[in-house]
């Protein structure tokens, strides 16, 4: 539930195609007197869904590549774990003024960060939200069509 | 010559590790990583918290900052990065102001990980596809990467070809014959903690008397090439005119080291001539190899056995004849 110090700064979101592979950046001008600034970004259908056996196909013929002995073709524990290893991964860095506070780098289908003066989340240095804030999606892996992702800015006042 | 041990990529809950900075800090000092590098994903969050973490232990251990910028076409290890800059305009295909953007950030040493691990699909942006053009832009190849090792989760052999170990020494073996300065160095790519399995780690060459914190210290030998990879044994070794002369150290206690653990230890050298000579060796009495009349540079590699990446035991420092005739 919203506190009355907080106040939602602005919600976007989007949806990414298969294969896209790329940086994407939302700047704004923060309120002045924040003492903290939220931020939740979220994305869906991190598991393959689409085009799995060429996808197992493509896996194994990596692991060949760096000589890695493949049972057989879907077949073995090796194999099988190999095929499960791919995942949809977007994560995000935050710039304050164009310098880098941080990134939320982690496997999570929800990143949460907080950035203050006296704390910021883990992957943040502690700041004070002033300023210009760019917020860059890293979008490193989509593994299925219409893979919506969404990126809220709250801020927080005394 | 003393020989500091190093451990330089490591990863905390400021990215994607499973270790808090303090637990990592912790574990550091047990293992007796000497110098510990944090190279979290993309930020520099945790500096100040292992800082504070080994003053808070009273730990016998020097923190190395970096990052490991982790980009969609490889990751750059930046030693000594304070400040995370923007690579969202890398050009692959000419990554040298990006290699130099990271130095006008503060990077002292950078670095390419694990430059022929698994590729996509099954990890997207590890292997290093970058077009290097000018090597002088790069300090350091992490020529062994012993994530897989110590995850247990599969055999030896497997671990190696999952990392591209043997691919990745080859290539620094390559540019250094070539008569590239470039160092070689390991590492854990720690996330989580590992499992007690005997992989290489990294020694730098530096001088008895060095001023230096050990942090500096070893960033100032991977700059001069002064780092020695092992799973135990330590050794040094100098061209005298036509020879190469390898020296052992006693001082080796890096996985309970002693000489007995090899069974047939063996010394190879090769030269940038293409010459490849051995002999075999009681891992305590200096050993001296020919050096072919004209070789610039060349590589001394431990075996124990076979000469292979199975049987390595430990590569040496690169020796370039017109450093050692400086010297």
């Amino acid at each position: 539930m919203q506190q009355p110090n907080q106040q939602p700064l602005y919600r976007v979101t989007g949806q990414l195609p298969r294969g896209f592979q790329g940086h994407i950046a939302y700047t704004t001008l923060l309120p002045e007197d924040l003492r903290a600034l939220r931020i939740v970004f979220t994305f869906d259908k991190r598991e393959p869904q689409q085009d799995l056996e060429a996808l197992h196909r493509d896996c194994l013929a990596a692991a060949a590549k760096n000589g890695v002995p493949v049972e057989g073709e879907f077949s073995g524990p090796l194999a099988q774990r190999l095929c499960a290893m791919p995942k949809g991964e977007i994560n995000l860095s935050v710039f304050l003024n164009g310098a880098c506070v941080g990134s939320a780098h982690r496997n999570q289908l929800e990143k949460r960060v907080i950035l203050a003066a006296d704390g910021s989340s883990e992957g943040f240095v502690s700041c004070r939200p002033a300023g210009s804030v760019r917020v860059v999606l890293h979008v490193l892996n989509v593994l299925n069509d219409d893979t919506n992702y969404s990126l809220c800015l709250e801020g927080v006042y005394e | 010559m003393k020989f500091l041990r190093a451990e330089l990529h490591n990863h905390s809950t400021e990215s994607d590790g499973a270790l808090t900075t303090e637990q990592l800090t912790a574990y550091a000092a047990e293992k007796r990583f000497g110098v510990l590098a944090l190279t979290d994903h993309n930020t520099v969050s945790g500096h100040a918290k292992v800082y504070q973490a080994i003053r808070r232990g009273g730990y016998n251990l020097s923190l190395l900052p970096g990052v490991e910028i982790t980009t969609f076409y490889g990751h750059v290890l930046a030693l000594g990065l304070l400040q995370m800059p923007d690579f969202t305009s890398l050009d692959p295909r000419s990554p040298e102001p990006f290699f130099a953007a990271l130095r006008a950030a503060g990077a002292r040493a950078v670095g390419i990980a694990h430059p022929f691990c698994l590729g996509s699909p099954l990890y997207i942006g590890c292997r290093f596809e970058m077009d290097i053009h000018d090597w002088n832009a790069v300090d350091y190849i992490e020529v062994v990467n012993t994530s897989a090792s110590e995850s247990g989760l599969t055999s030896p052999q497997v671990a190696e070809a999952f990392n591209g170990n043997p691919k990745a020494l080859a290539l620094w073996e390559k540019l250094v014959l070539e008569g590239r300065r470039i160092a070689a160095v390991t590492g854990k790519d720690l996330h989580r903690l590992p499992q007690e399995t005997p992989v290489f780690t990294t020694y730098a060459m530096v001088e008895e008397d060095c001023p230096l914190q050990p942090a500096d210290a070893v960033l100032g030998a991977i700059l001069r090439q002064r780092t020695l990879i092992t799973k135990g044994p330590l050794f040094s070794a100098s061209i005298r005119e036509d020879q190469v002369a390898i020296t052992f150290d006693a001082s080796a206690d890096y996985l309970g080291w002693n000489p007995q653990k090899a069974a047939e230890p063996l010394l190879e050298l090769r030269d940038s001539t293409g010459a490849i000579r051995w002999v075999s060796t009681d891992l305590q009495n200096p050993a001296v190899l020919p050096l072919t009349p004209g070789a610039e540079s060349a590589v001394v590699k431990l075996y124990d056995g076979r000469r292979d990446f199975e049987h390595l035991l430990a590569v040496g420092a690169p020796l370039y004849r017109a450093r050692e005739e400086k010297e």
